[in-house]
């Protein structure tokens, strides 16, 4: 064997040694995980003790529950407000790019959200928002009559929307212009100078310059936030509506809490989750091909 | 070589400190020293009741020297969450607090079965309350928890603001027709009738519907255990009928649904705000509360609404037992656990823990010398029937909720859908 083959297995050997703890720990704490949920959704489990074998009994029962299709429903609408929850920051970002006066200050300020954190601003805004809260108050100082009846997230028809436009569009904007704003740094001047000469106007540049010069970055936020709305709502549903009213703010991720913790049917539990894990799967595969792409422009 | 023997030792290092996170403190380090019991409650953090657990730890201290309590307040919101992962985990306290509901009894092949430590002592506690402790419901056997509260449901009332509304408080407001004469009077007054807390989980609609099915179900309310009473009997229907002209006539306030139940709208009741409260008999929210706060003489008491359509009158809804403390089966330290709970609930301790809480302590031995506490406890020792949520699915208890918001608070379903829609739900979770 020669001296270039050997040294060649011996770097192989020593890369999985070193790569061996975190193969452990993925082994450990991911693979582990979903293949055992895989199995407790086929059975009847409280989430301790022994664990009895029902066979599709849970997936059988998810399709019956309303809870289920409510939803599915749901994450269906807060997904169609992720257009507007990308387009919103971009045009800030862009807007501040040019140079807008005292923009430090609104930077700031449309960053904030984002310092929060979920639990912080769903619970604030279940103060703002309730029947004895400021927005009542303001709104009755200017004039509303029975600004207590409005009531955004105590119908059905609205609680969902405003759940919508605080997550989705509210909560991600700050995160979302620092990110674009750092995008359009690396944008060459001198294509807008450019352009400027050629007579387009601000829409133009925006749409034919900045919109394709970071188009990766733009649907890496896109995957981004896809994975915001599926799998990480739960603290701020939580403490901003707990699914309510009926179930017209419940997310797959909200009933796998109240399923697998509140009523100790981890098995149940579990058939929500091999759902959640099929659609942030296709997100995954997703951002695998953003991520392919983004390697290929560069 | 050296160098993947140096991997090699760098590999068996990182796994032995991840096995080493994993491993249990060894129960030997303890055995040389005094008796160590540790004890997860709910309530410990909580200002009055916190307080009273407090000083019955140090009155239980004195008294056994040998004896160190590691005590330790976890959060109210996710206790069963964190418990449940305390005993999948094995690794589990000697003594925990707990409610006498379905949430405890899903884990009650983990519980100690307490039957042979507590023959000396069992007939201090009234049957009511030890069967609320048994896991399978019968005073008699498989006493799980001992309980340090009776717990109930019903309803107080301010005299005082009900006079200023020109209603008699000596006439029998517990009848359903001059229960509604009263809120009209008091919404006249300007006064609002039923002050009621439905913000994030509606227990203001969850607490009046105990009390008032009650009278519409008496002891068969223990068949919505086994599916034997059903949501779509007339009792329930009705029932809810009741409940729903409390909002269409707007006795409960608008601003009731978003307002928390928890600590929000009992404060307001104690500030004297409105005409009727449903409240419960222990933990907070009861005669004490509302006594200290407007004055016991303005303080009036009643278990339930008599309606014509109900079978029963003046019937209390009671859990017979709402706290209590279970030990672990797997402790080591079962002897001096029991003990501890002994002297919880008798002597010193369980007198501290009445006068102090106002909660209703379940020992029959115990002075009672408050008019306002013994009314509550004449109705809980002689009139109780079984508590309607207790008897519920836990899972099923949280969507049951969901349903309350639609057709009492955003007014969306009809009650035919209503009920249609919880007997379904209901039938799910059997």
């Amino acid at each position: 064997m020669s001296k270039k083959r050997l040294m060649k297995q011996q770097e192989e050997r020593d890369a999985f040694i070193l790569l061996a703890p975190l193969l452990l720990l993925m082994l450990v704490f991911t693979v582990y995980p979903v293949l055992a949920n895989f199995f407790y959704s086929m059975t009847k489990w409280k989430g301790f003790g022994a664990a009895e074998w029902v066979g599709f009994q849970n997936y059988a029962r998810m399709f019956q529950d309303v809870k289920f299709w409510h939803s599915l429903k749901n994450l269906g609408v807060l997904i169609l407000y992720i257009p507007a929850g990308v387009f919103i920051p971009l045009l800030i970002a862009a807007i501040l790019r040019d140079g807008l006066k005292g923009w430090t200050f609104f930077r700031s300020v449309i960053y904030l959200p984002t310092i929060l954190g979920y639990v912080i601003l769903g619970t604030l805004f279940s103060i703002i928002l309730s029947q004895t809260g400021p927005m009542v108050e303001v709104l009755s100082f200017l004039g509303v009559q029975d600004a207590n009846t409005i009531n955004l997230l105590g119908k059905s028809r609205s609680a969902i929307h405003t759940v919508a436009v605080i997550f989705v569009i509210f909560s991600k904007m700050g995160f979302g212009c620092i990110y674009f704003l750092s995008a359009m740094s690396g944008i060459d001047s001198g294509m807008y100078d450019a352009a400027g000469i050629d007579g387009a106007g601000w829409w133009q540049k925006f749409f034919h310059i900045t919109v394709p010069s970071i188009s990766f970055s733009i649907q890496f936020f896109l995957v981004l936030s896809f994975i915001e709305v599926f799998a990480r709502m739960y603290s701020f549903i939580y403490t901003l509506t707990y699914g309510g009213p009926g179930f017209a703010t419940f997310t797959l991720e909200f009933g796998i809490y109240r399923q697998g913790f509140q009523a100790f049917k981890m098995g149940y539990a579990s058939s929500w989750a091999v759902v959640l894990f099929f659609f942030c799967s296709l997100i995954a595969a997703a951002q695998i091909q953003v991520l392919k792409k983004g390697d290929q422009l560069s | 070589m050296k160098k993947g023997f140096t991997l090699l030792l760098l590999l068996v290092f990182c796994t032995s400190m991840l096995i080493a996170g994993g491993q249990n403190e060894s129960d030997a380090a303890a055995s040389d020293g005094p008796v160590k019991l540790t004890i997860w409650d709910f309530k410990y953090s909580e200002e009055i009741v916190g307080s009273a657990l407090k000083d019955m730890d140090s009155l239980y201290l004195a008294a056994n020297p040998t004896v160190e309590l590691e005590h330790i307040a976890q959060p109210h919101d996710n206790y069963y969450e964190i418990l449940a992962a305390a005993v999948g985990s094995g690794r589990v306290p000697d003594v925990i607090m707990a409610h006498t509901d379905q949430r405890i009894w899903n884990m009650d092949e983990f519980l100690l079965n307490l039957d042979p430590y507590i023959a000396d002592w069992k007939d201090n506690i009234s049957d009511s309350a030890w069967a609320a402790c048994s896991s399978t419901g019968d005073s008699s056997e498989n006493i799980k928890i001992v309980p340090l509260t009776a717990q109930g449901l019903g309803i107080y009332y301010n005299k005082a603001n009900l006079a200023k509304a020109g209603v008699d408080a000596g006439s029998d407001l517990s009848e359903w027709e001059t229960f509604l004469e009263a809120c009209e009077k008091l919404n006249n007054a300007g006064i609002p009738p039923v002050v009621m807390g439905n913000g994030g989980q509606p227990f203001g609609i969850d607490f009046a519907y105990r009390t008032i099915l009650a009278n519409f179900y008496g002891p068969e309310l223990a068949g919505f255990r086994d599916g034997t009473a059903n949501f779509t009997d007339e009792a329930f229907v009705e029932a809810s009928r009741m409940m729903k002209t409390l909002f269409t006539k707007g006795y409960v306030v608008t601003e009731n649904s978003t307002m928390p139940y928890f600590m929000d709208a009992i404060e307001l009741y104690k500030s004297g705000e409105g005409g009727f409260f449903f409240g419960l008999t222990s933990d907070i929210a009861h005669w004490k509360d509302f006594g200290d706060a407007f004055g016991y003489e303005n303080l009036g008491y009643m278990p339930s609404i008599n309606a014509d359509a109900a079978p029963y009158r003046d019937r209390q809804s009671s859990q017979g037992a709402g706290i209590g403390f279970a030990v672990m089966k797997d402790s080591k330290n079962i002897e001096t656990a029991v003990d501890f709970l002994y002297e919880y609930v008798h002597g010193d301790s369980a007198n501290l823990f009445l006068n102090r809480t106002g909660a209703i302590v379940p020992n029959k031995n115990l002075p009672i010398d408050n008019e306002s506490l013994a009314t509550v406890v004449n109705y809980m020792s002689n009139n109780a029937v079984p508590d309607f949520y207790v008897q519920l699915d836990a899972g099923f208890g949280a969507e049951m909720y969901n349903y309350f918001q639609l057709f009492f608070l955003a007014d969306e379903i009809s009650l035919n859908k209503y009920i249609e829609s919880l007997q379904k739900a209901y039938e799910m979770n059997l």
